[in-house]
């Protein structure tokens, strides 16, 4: 029995209305579950800290890593009688591994690809890109307050 | 028509690829095997539906209960915390929960439908004992599914259920505290006890599902749908092929559950809770959830040893169905065994309204708050969802009937339409 031609075009017809009902409520599911899997938007960092104070009170040479939410951060007293605190985001500006203080010779320096900086964050030897990014620092009744940004530190009282 | 001539159809897409995978792997008798299955049509024809449809909410908790697992914490510490994290934190992660939430109470509810169907239709008779045996598996496993996740939350309601539901293997004789002791993870509901549900929850329930189902649904392609029982050879109208013609039902089916468990999810959301305190004693008024609540009210009213033996007796009796109905195997209605089947059906009804009438624990109302969260949005994404479903399912019905219509003109053919 020969095929009706019109056969093929009504079911092509068909099914193209079904793929294409298909591929709406795909895509009307896809977005949401993008957003839902993807965490694009995470636990923002806390607008500042407030240093203990055995922290703020590094003897020369010294330096410390600790948390500022999910952020290593590096405290680091130079060597010296008048060095002040240094408080950078222990992240390298290279490909993001945490920077560790070299007290022998005076710098900071990252394992991963080589990475060298001086005590004030300038980037001395290797790959890295950029300077270390330093906090913003402010003293409170005694106590040390960091933050990423001026503003949110000006909210510390 | 014209075409360009560069550019193959789709025919000749899929031929090309059925070609090619067939030189590497003869799917032939597959193929075959597939296509033997038909679905008779009659006036109870629904009955065939409930199975597949709980097939498809169970893809979909596998679906939605994935998605949880990516911010779900299953420890003390962390459980509730977490769960408050998806509810208030992350992007429609509350729509993710309650759509998990009441797709376990839909996939409960229409697996017991489909329970009731195949008992008054009889569709358990020879040949289908096995169907049926792995069908109450199917169930056992399913209430399993539902008594660990309803732990994992870890808030006051699921915590003081799950103490008092843990209890109850005591009153086995010899085997009783050690099994509540196993299957806590110790004397006390505690993180040990979120950590093993969890597992079971997300791994070793969905695996022997799995295989039970398998065995389930091999049985039913090899076999066929049955008829009720007492319905006459002529009442049917018509033999669906299944595949390619029942499916597309069975889709359809599938996009309304989806639709049902999207609204149900938007206008009444999971409910948080307080995080549960181990040390506070429970409150009055504690209930299990509603397919539990006729075995929880068995316990008001009866000794708990002799509940509990009422329970096994009760799934024995299931279990065993088959070979009790001795005349239905000999396809001979047996009023008497519809009979006792309609009193224990009754039973359980009261026994569930009685529960479920009874005041429950006293709860805050809670008011969810999310960014992702706004009942207008939600209306007007449920408006856009039932719309798209609107136009699958008018499309599907066409295609259905494009199909019986071709199905029509070959019959006196041998071949099938290619």
């Amino acid at each position: 029995m020969k095929l009706d031609e019109s056969y093929l075009a009504r079911r092509r017809f068909l099914c193209g209305m079904l793929g294409g009902g298909v591929a709406a409520l795909g895509a009307g599911l896809a977005a949401p579950a993008v957003q839902y899997t993807g965490n694009f938007h995470p636990e923002p960092p806390p607008d500042f800290l407030e240093l203990a104070p055995a922290d703020s009170t590094l003897a020369p040479g010294t330096a410390k890593i600790v948390r500022y939410g999910q952020i290593p951060v590096l405290l680091l007293r130079p060597p010296g009688d008048r060095g002040q605190l240094r408080v950078f985001v222990a992240t390298c500006t290279h490909l993001n591994c945490t920077v560790c203080y070299q007290p022998a010779e005076n710098r900071i320096y990252c394992a991963c690809h080589e990475g060298y900086y001086d005590v004030d964050g300038r980037v001395l030897a290797g790959p890295p890109p950029r300077p270390l990014q330093e906090f913003f620092q402010k003293v409170v009744h005694g106590r040390l307050i960091i933050a990423l940004e001026r503003e949110k530190l000006d909210k510390a009282s | 028509m014209t075409k360009h001539r560069n550019l193959p159809s789709w025919e000749a897409i899929r031929a090309g690829a059925a070609d090619w995978i067939g030189q590497r792997v003869d799917l032939a008798p597959l193929a075959a095997a597939l296509q033997k299955k038909t679905v008779p049509i009659h006036r109870h024809s629904w009955i065939y539906l409930l199975g597949g449809g709980a097939l498809f909410l169970f893809a979909f908790q596998v679906l939605t209960g994935v998605l949880l697992m990516l911010y779900y914490q299953p420890a003390e510490l962390t459980a509730h915390e977490s769960v408050e994290r998806i509810m208030t934190q992350v992007p429609y992660g509350w729509l993710v929960r309650s759509m998990h939430a009441w797709g376990a109470s839909l996939f409960i509810g229409l697996s017991g439908l489909h329970l009731l169907t195949v008992l008054f239709s009889r569709a358990y008779r020879r040949p289908r004992e096995l169907t049926w045996l792995s069908g109450t598996l199917l169930l056992f496993l399913a209430l399993g599914f539902g008594f660990s996740g309803y732990l994992l939350p870890w808030n006051e309601l699921a915590y003081y259920a799950t103490l008092v539901g843990s209890k109850i293997p005591t009153a086995i004789p010899l085997a009783g505290e050690f099994v509540v002791h196993w299957l806590r993870g110790g004397p006390q509901v505690s993180g040990d006890t979120i950590t093993r549900f969890c597992a079971a929850h997300v791994l070793i329930l969905p695996l022997a599902f799995a295989a039970v189902l398998l065995v389930h649904l091999a049985l039913i392609q090899a076999q066929g749908m049955s008829l009720p029982l007492g319905l006459a050879a002529r009442e049917v109208r018509d033999h669906r092929p299944f595949f390619s013609e029942f499916v597309l039902i069975d889709c359809g089916v599938w996009l309304l559950l989806l639709g049902l468990t999207a609204t149900l999810a938007v206008f009444l959301p999971a409910e948080l809770g307080v995080k549960a305190d181990v040390l506070r004693p429970p409150p009055p008024g504690i209930k299990p959830e509603w397919y539990f609540l006729f075995l929880f009210q068995v316990l008001k009213h009866v000794p708990e040893p002799v509940g509990v033996a009422l329970f096994a007796a009760g799934a024995a009796f299931l279990v065993a169905i088959p070979f009790l109905d001795r005349h239905a195997g000999r396809e001979r209605a047996s009023p008497r065994f519809t009979a006792l089947l309609a009193v224990l059906l009754l039973a359980v009804l009261v026994l569930e309204a009685q529960a479920w009438l009874a005041p429950g624990m006293k709860r805050a109302a809670e008011q969810l708050r999310a960014p992702s969260y706004s009942l207008a949005g939600g209306a007007v994404s449920l408006a856009l969802l039932w719309s798209v479903i609107g136009f699958l399912l008018y499309y599907l019905r066409q295609l259905l009937r494009e199909n019986a219509r071709v199905r029509k003109l070959y019959r006196c053919g041998a071949h099938d339409p290619p």
